[in-house]
């Protein structure tokens, strides 16, 4: 099922068929946020798609007619409008290409968006190049998601074609209003023959001697029937050019569109530059664009890794997951419910009840489930231990009672064993931020899915880390090897990171599969987390050999002892307000 | 047939099935301009592929053990790549991301290379992004010539695998030299698992604990064997690491390598090594499923054909008018230039300009006319005198020194067909030729530039680079705005001031013609100055343009601030030093 967000996702999921998908236009990114957060809770596979227009095209587009209205002298416009498509020309106290810089919150969330889901729609590679632009700029060392290209079917008017007795251009942005035309008609202002441009409508760009028309007219099909070439203005999507391409039509269309990735022969051409839209225009009336193939449509749904041929369905090896629980019954339960949900098939739960109310009845519902009772409460590290020494599995995992698994985890993280060999791995965990209302119900107050979404290498372990118990799955060899967590320290995940990591690889399953909720207001709220931090890196693992490296660490004990408490230590990359 | 220059080239062409094709490095990018011209010259359609790395990548593989040699502490050396990363890195007195740029001299080669062709072969459409940077950093007004991705197929060994019992990595990277690796492995250094970079040898990077071997060493074939993922250290050639997650290896590739576009490789920017352990981390696990296969390229890019509405029996007839005078071994090749045109409705207007007779050469050319006129009286009045008695419908000029390629007037023909235009050009080629001492041409540059643009009106306005030869033009056009001026030395602009403000030219981009320059400058001896300054004021003044008039007037001190004799259009590619007389 395709969800849509947004005026222009709407539009174009109309075209796309059946397929498990988020599409979301960027200003709806919300939304989709949370809708893909609902379906990664499920353990669906899905695919997100966010419509976004190359900057500098999306500002020229929504500018242009009025850059152009201000300048009546023809000589004046194409000067100042060609130091516009370079950039240079200053608008209203600034340099042009100053006003087209991205939005660096926005495209985070949209990065986050695409963390959540399970591989990445683009609409050409162009749009590839775009999106991983956003991964590139954010400081985090997190790969670009898979991709699948797909081309949308395009509803462009089939015509009888006649031979022209003189050139005749149709520029085609049925989507746009007239006035989003206004620079590449500038392009095409001399011109000498039939133009015609078609629009959503609107109030006209000014100086342009086209004949304006909105799709649904009757005299569009004439139009396109006498035309030797068709200039595609959609920055994004190329689906109406290729269209245009397989009718044998020259085609025009931005570079950044990707038009020339399905058709053969289209002019790619950058449509502020006018002297390049004219000459592309005088070439694409002499060449017909084809088609060379389809390209193949994407699979329904993104495909997961599969178990490796090499492992016997039969001899899946036990996984332990321990959670110590003190009086939460109610989130015991929602966590056992995760548990009972996940698709890997061989798994036992080991509940230490560290002391609390007793919750006999519930883990006696799940099957899976064994309860060990331990007197009296004596903190969560110690009731792990106790937990793991009644653990049976090959592979151990941690969940605190109040933390989730999605689905699919255990089987996401087996396989990645399987296949690497590796001893470690990990996924990626969404943080959860929660409120309780005056009614004593808990409502989600925001997300962030980049804290806890990077893997670890051994030196910047030696700093700090940020890897949940919850989100790893460990080989009981390597508890044996490097010991167990810190029975007494606030910061026993972050050491024993430090010395996993200096014997192992940790392979990381690049995929939000658990959920750290926070019901408290910020991770760690009341603790000055800052005294723990030096104790370990002084008394346990000093590197005098290393400066550059103690030098980061006195940078982030201080960075963490300033931290006003109460407040959230990671903030929300998404905040929703209620 | 495909034509190599350069070992890479030759390397790379291995892959490829039989295409026309003419692939090259950099370095060798003047021998294969010459095949493209020999090949454009027998109108033999072919594509072009021109194998360069990202400047950036290049830069960082040829460096990075030096940069990473600089630095004995580890952590200062991941504060290093850091900034190389970024480009702020500080190498000799100058920021780093000054030096990763391709000379443009070299880049204007390249596009004028790919411009020969009819169509350029990319690798990935990540390479057609280059392409078109570069096209609009060199010459923005040129469109891109037809992008066709392929694929090449790579060989790579194909050990059986099995289950591994740590995690295992191969650095692949076997036509490299080691030390091109250096990167990778900084960014492997705490990867605690198995190792292996298989490269074309030469000086190991140091501070690793990487295994090294040749791709022909048999420890290649067991480390791949354990290995969960490859990490391919090509920074533009995607086929092996296409080839490897055929055979479901989780893959690393550089973005610039667009193996993306393929499989489901995970990316990364090739000098942040940092970023290395994370992908090579996801890699692990996340084997690279291929898409489909991408269809198959045809074996020759195709030319538009006539189109349906047009049929052969109504191809109307072309007249190419030539003034000749005193040149006869030159009017021969230019006939038999005619001779080979695929268009088969076709004349030659043969004008001798009161020359020595040509009659007997004429008559060896059925299709082609000869009119004497006496005494000569200027090659543009002998044009004039053409045109009128020309009975074609189209008519095109062809000066007796120049050459046309053989699909020249059929690809015209069939964009005027398509347009609907009444005048149509394609680009044409300036060769600098000069004589070779034994009585023969030898050619010894070439432009690809100068004279392949069209014309928008206001740039006619001011100064035209479409000879008369790379046009097509209707009859009814020279009867309803006249022909061309009979006493200016500028009277080819002066045309093009008339035509373009009643006639949207269709551009047929595409070297069909050919300049030949004999003089060592096209520039005839006459004062260009003074004929551009009586054209603008006395044939087409424009009062109400001032930005236009002062353009006009730098343009006229531009010409006259030429130094005398030198050629006006820079050669591009100078043969001078690397061939031998042809």
């Amino acid at each position: 099922m395709i969800s849509s967000f947004g005026p222009k996702a709407s539009a174009y999921v109309q075209r796309l068929g059946d397929l498990e998908a988020i599409v979301t236009d960027a200003q709806f990114i919300g939304q989709a946020y949370r809708e893909a957060v609902r379906r990664r809770e499920l353990g669906e596979s899905f695919y997100g798609l966010v419509c976004v227009d190359d900057r500098r095209l999306g500002f020229a587009y929504a500018f242009g007619a009025e850059m152009v209205a201000q300048i009546p002298d023809y000589d004046a416009r194409c000067d100042a409008l060609e130091r516009f498509a370079a950039g240079s020309l200053i608008v209203n106290g600034k340099r042009a290409d100053e006003l087209w810089v991205s939005d660096r919150s926005l495209e985070h969330v949209c990065t986050e968006f695409l963390w959540l889901c399970d591989a990445v729609l683009v609409r050409s590679f162009e749009e590839y190049a775009r999106v991983e632009g956003w991964f590139a700029r954010d400081p985090l060392l997190r790969p670009m998601r898979p991709v699948e290209p797909i081309l949308a079917p395009s509803a462009v008017p089939v015509v009888e074609r006649v031979r022209p007795d003189r050139p005749g251009l149709v520029v085609w942005g049925p989507d746009w209003p007239a006035a989003a035309a206004a620079l590449p008609l500038h392009g095409l202002a001399e011109f000498h023959g039939e133009l015609t441009c078609v629009t959503a409508g609107g109030p006209l760009p000014s100086y342009s001697q086209a004949t304006f028309l909105t799709a649904d007219d009757p005299a569009l099909a004439s139009a396109l029937g006498r035309a030797a070439a068709v200039v595609c203005i959609d920055p994004s999507d190329p689906s109406d050019a290729v269209a245009f391409a397989r009718q044998g039509f020259g085609v025009v269309a931005p570079f950044c569109s990707g038009a020339h990735e399905f058709a053969d022969n289209v002019v790619p051409c950058d449509p502020l530059e006018a002297k390049q839209l004219f000459t592309a225009a005088a070439v694409a009336i002499t060449r017909p664009a084809s088609v060379r193939a389809e390209p193949p449509r994407p699979p329904r749904a993104p495909m997961r890794p599969e178990r490796p041929a090499f492992v016997d369905p039969q001899t899946l090896p036990l996984v332990t997951i321990i959670t110590p629980t003190y009086n939460r019954r109610d989130d015991l339960e929602r966590m056992l419910s995760c548990l009972a949900a996940q698709t890997y098939p061989n798994l036992e739960s080991v509940v230490v009840n560290d002391g609390g109310e007793a919750v006999d009845d519930i883990v006696a519902k799940f099957p899976f489930a064994r309860l060990v009772n331990k007197r009296p409460n004596a903190g969560t590290a110690r009731a792990q231990l106790t937990g793991f020494e009644h653990a049976r599995g090959e592979y151990i995992g941690l969940l605190p009672d109040d933390d989730w698994l999605y689905p699919d985890h255990v089987d996401r993280l087996m396989n990645a064993m399987f296949r690497s060999g590796a001893k470690v791995v990990h996924g990626a965990g969404l943080l959860r931020y929660l409120k309780r209302l005056d009614t004593g119900a808990w409502m989600t107050a925001g997300f962030n899915a980049t804290t806890f979404c990077q893997t670890l290498v051994a030196s910047d372990a030696l700093v700090t880390s940020s890897i949940g118990g919850h989100q790893t799955l460990i080989h009981r060899s390597v508890y044996e090897d490097v010991g167990w967590y810190l029975l007494d320290s606030d910061i026993s995940d972050n050491e024993w990171h430090i010395r996993g990591t200096q014997r192992y690889v940790y392979a990381f399953v690049d995929a939000v599969t658990t959920e750290f909720r926070d019901h408290a207001g910020g991770q760690g709220k009341n603790l000055d987390l800052s005294v723990a931090m030096r104790q370990v890196y002084a008394e346990l693992h000093p590197r005098p050999d290393r400066p550059v490296l103690e030098q980061m660490r006195e940078h982030t004990a201080a960075y963490v002892a300033k931290r006003v408490r109460g407040v959230y230590p990671f903030p929300p990359t998404l905040e929703i307000h209620f | 047939m495909i034509s190599t220059f350069g070992a890479e080239a030759v390397r790379y062409a291995r892959g490829l099935s039989d295409l026309d094709a003419v692939v090259t490095t950099i370095d060798r990018i003047a021998d294969a301009f010459l095949e493209a011209v020999k090949r454009r010259h027998a109108g033999r359609p072919f594509y072009a592929m021109v194998l360069f790395d990202d400047p950036r990548i290049a830069f960082g593989y040829a460096f990075g053990e030096a940069i990473l040699a600089t630095e004995p502490d580890y952590d200062r050396r991941r504060l290093l790549i850091d900034q190389l990363t970024r480009g702020t890195l500080v190498v000799d007195a100058g920021r780093v991301d000054g030096l990763w740029k391709i000379d443009s001299m070299v880049e204007g080669v390249v596009t004028e290379f790919y411009a020969l062709a009819d169509a350029a072969l990319v690798r990935s459409y990540a390479e057609a992004a280059r392409v078109n940077a570069m096209f609009a950093r060199v010459t923005p007004r040129r469109p891109l010539p037809p992008l066709v991705r392929i694929l090449a197929a790579a060989d790579v060994p194909q050990p059986v695998r099995v289950r591994p019992e740590l995690p295992g990595v191969v650095v692949w990277g076997p036509h490299r030299p080691a030390i091109h690796a250096a990167l990778h492995l900084h960014g492997m250094a705490e990867f605690f698992g198995e190792v292996t970079c298989v490269s074309a040898g030469g000086p190991l990077p140091g501070r690793t604990t990487a295994r090294f071997c040749l791709p022909t060493d048999p420890v290649v074939d067991e480390a791949l064997a354990r290995a969960s993922a490859v990490v391919c250290v090509d920074p533009s050639d995607p086929s092996e690491a296409v080839a490897f997650a055929r055979r479901g290896y989780g893959v690393v590739a550089p973005l610039t390598a667009g193996a993306h576009e393929f499989c489901d490789v995970v990316t990364w920017d090739a000098l942040n090594a940092r970023f290395l352990h994370t992908a090579a981390a996801v890699a692990l696990s996340r084997p690279a499923r291929v898409r489909e296969e991408p269809p198959p390229v045809p074996s020759a890019p195709a030319a538009p054909e006539r189109p349906p509405f047009v049929t052969f029996e109504q191809l109307p007839l072309v007249s190419i008018v030539t003034p000749t005078y005193n040149r006869r071994q030159f009017l021969r090749e230019m006939l038999t230039c005619l001779a080979v045109q695929t268009y088969p409705n076709l004349e030659a207007v043969v004008v001798n300009d009161g020359g020595e007779p040509v009659d007997d050469i004429v008559a060896e050319f059925p299709f082609a006319r000869l009119i004497d006129v006496r005494p000569n009286a200027g090659a543009l009045r002998a044009v004039e005198r053409g045109i009128a008695e020309a009975r074609g419908e189209y008519i095109g000029l062809l000066p007796d020194d120049d050459w046309l390629y053989p699909d020249h007037v059929e690809r015209l023909m069939n964009a005027m067909f398509r347009s609907g235009a009444k005048i149509a050009h394609g680009a044409a080629l300036l060769r600098f030729v000069r004589r070779d001492g034994k009585g023969g041409w030898q050619t010894y540059g070439f432009n690809n530039r100068t004279f392949s643009l069209t014309n928008m009106p206001t740039d006619a306005l001011i100064t035209s680079q479409i000879g008369g030869h790379q046009m097509l033009v209707h009859k009814s056009v020279y009867a309803t705005l006249g022909g061309y001026l009979l006493d200016s030395d500028v009277s080819d602009n002066e045309i093009h001031m008339r035509f373009t403000r009643h006639h949207f030219y269709a551009f047929c981009d595409h070297v069909t013609a050919e300049f030949r320059d004999h003089a060592g400058g096209q520039g005839r001896v006459c004062d260009f100055p003074a004929a551009l300054s009586e054209i603008y004021r006395t044939y087409h003044p424009t009062p109400d343009r001032p930005l236009l008039n002062r353009t006009r007037q730098s343009t006229i001190e531009h010409i006259a601030a030429r130094p005398a004799g030198e050629p006006p259009f820079a050669m591009s590619v100078s043969l001078a030093s690397s061939q031998p007389p042809a």
